[in-house]
This record gives C-alpha cells, sequence and structure tokens, in this order.
C-alpha cells in the first residue's frame, strides 16, 4: 500500500510539473519556479523509515507470540 | 553534434568517467520510481511470468531512453509551447508530464481500491482476464515513456555527450534490472509494497 501512496505522490508531482511549465511560459525565463522535489522525496523517505519501523515490529510481535505459544504448549 | 571518436575521447577521460558515475547513479535515483511502478504492474501476473515481464519491462525503458537520447533535439523542440489555453502555454513537454500523471493518478487510484475492496468483492475470471502478459506490458511501456523523458532531461542537463549518456543508461539499466529482483523480493518478503 505505500509503494502505491508513492505512486499517488509521483504522479501528482508529474501533474504539477506540467502546470507550472505552461506557468512558466507566461513569465521570463529569470523568474522560472522549479518544482523542488526534494521535499517529497524526504517525505516518502520518512514513510518509507516508519514502514520499516512497523515490519521491524510486526516481526517482533510474531517471534514474541510464536515462542509464548510454544511455552503453553 | 560531436563525433563518435570525440565522444569516446571524453568518454574515457577522467572528467568523462567522473560524468559517468554520477548519471549513472542520477539515472538510478530517477529510476526508482520506474521500478516500484513495474513491479506493482508485474504483481498482477501470474509468478512464472512475473520476473520476463519486469525484465521486458526494463529492458524497454532501456530501448525508450535511448531512443530518446538520440533525438535529443526533438525533445528540447518539446518545451516550446505547440498551443496556448489563456496566456499559458502549452508545450509537447507539459503534454506529456500531464498525460503521465494522469495515467499514474488513475491507475494508482485503481489498485488502491482493489486492494481495499478486494476481500469485499469476488475477483471473477473476466476481472483476471483484464491483467493479460501484453495488457501489462503495454501499461509499462505508457510509464516507461514518461520516466524516461523526465531522465533524458536531467541527462542532457548533466553531460552534453550522447555516448556517455548513453553508456550512463546502459549502466543504470543493468543495475535496476538487478535491483528490480530485490524489490520484488522485498514485497514478497515484507508485503511492504502491498
Amino acid at each position: 500500500m505505500i509503494a502505491l501512496c508513492f505512486l499517488l505522490v509521483i504522479g501528482g508531482i508529474l501533474v504539477a510539473e506540467a502546470l507550472l511549465d505552461s506557468y512558466n511560459s507566461t513569465i521570463s525565463e529569470d523568474h522560472h519556479i522549479e518544482l523542488n522535489k526534494n521535499y517529497a522525496y524526504i517525505a516518502l523517505a520518512f514513510a518509507m523509515m516508519i514502514e520499516l519501523f512497523n515490519i521491524k515490529e510486526r516481526k517482533i510481535k510474531r517471534a514474541k507470540d510464536f515462542s509464548q505459544d510454544d511455552k503453553e504448549e | 553534434m560531436h563525433s563518435f571518436s570525440q565522444d569516446l575521447a571524453s568518454l574515457l577521460s577522467v572528467n568523462g568517467l567522473i560524468s559517468l558515475i554520477t548519471l549513472s547513479v542520477l539515472e538510478i535515483i530517477l529510476g526508482i520510481d520506474n521500478i516500484i511502478f513495474i513491479s506493482i504492474a508485474v504483481d498482477k501476473l501470474p509468478r512464472e511470468q512475473q520476473s520476463k515481464a519486469r525484465t521486458i519491462g526494463l529492458l524497454l525503458a532501456l530501448v525508450v531512453r535511448t531512443i530518446l537520447l538520440f533525438c535529443i533535439g526533438w525533445i528540447a523542440g518539446l518545451k516550446d509551447p505547440f498551443f496556448h489555453v489563456g496566456i499559458y502555454g502549452v508545450s509537447g513537454k507539459a503534454l506529456i508530464l500531464l498525460g503521465g500523471g494522469i495515467f499514474l493518478l488513475v491507475k494508482t487510484w485503481q489498485e488502491i481500491q482493489e486492494h481495499i475492496h478486494g476481500d469485499e468483492d469476488e475477483i471473477g475470471p473476466k476481472k483476471k482476464n483484464n491483467n493479460t502478459f501484453n495488457a501489462i506490458i503495454m501499461q509499462i511501456i505508457i510509464i516507461d515513456f514518461v520516466f524516461s523523458f523526465d531522465s533524458i532531461l536531467a541527462a542532457v542537463g548533466l553531460s552534453g555527450v550522447v555516448l556517455i549518456m548513453v553508456s550512463a543508461v546502459v549502466v543504470s539499466m543493468i543495475l535496476m534490472i538487478l535491483f528490480s529482483g530485490l524489490v520484488a523480493d522485498l514485497s514478497i518478503k515484507t508485503q511492504v509494497l502491498k
């Protein structure tokens, strides 16, 4: 699901770039606005980091549950 | 336009090799979103076809990028407005980015809906038939074209030598084909892409 959300962001960036490109055609080259994608990439990297924490947490929890089940048996 | 011998001399110089490495890394970074899309698209195919479709998808991305590199003049021309909407000029580049962006948004939104409601709705054989090998490859070609456009403009910005640009694209694509398998493995092991 997180990768699909990444693709939504990337799709949004492409549309925004297209609109900015059209806007830039109305102003002189010195005043062109460039879309700084770094903000989006940082947000995506942060989301990925959180997802990796979640995966790690689920893995540890599952291992604990298995060991508890073994003890009970 | 440089001749081939001049391009080769540029490639084999220290500056050329530094440009090649920098551009290869840049191409990989710009290509990660392409890999994610390809991995998600081929996930709908039977397991035995996935690896083949992924490799074909990335090879097509390589072909599209190489063709576009040799059509630099045409791409540069796409920056000039084709027509105007009010005061806003609409260039070929803007049309490609807009079309690709909307395609990606619609396709991804459908995928998300399918994942959310996947358990509730029965996926009949009719729906599954839509995800044929050829249909998936066609989707990959469309998105390859959109992502290639961005990466080629970056390549032109960084190095004007066609041979360096083509070499960087080839190096990055070989690494991406290997990396694409790792992304797929990660997807299966952790379900992170699903």
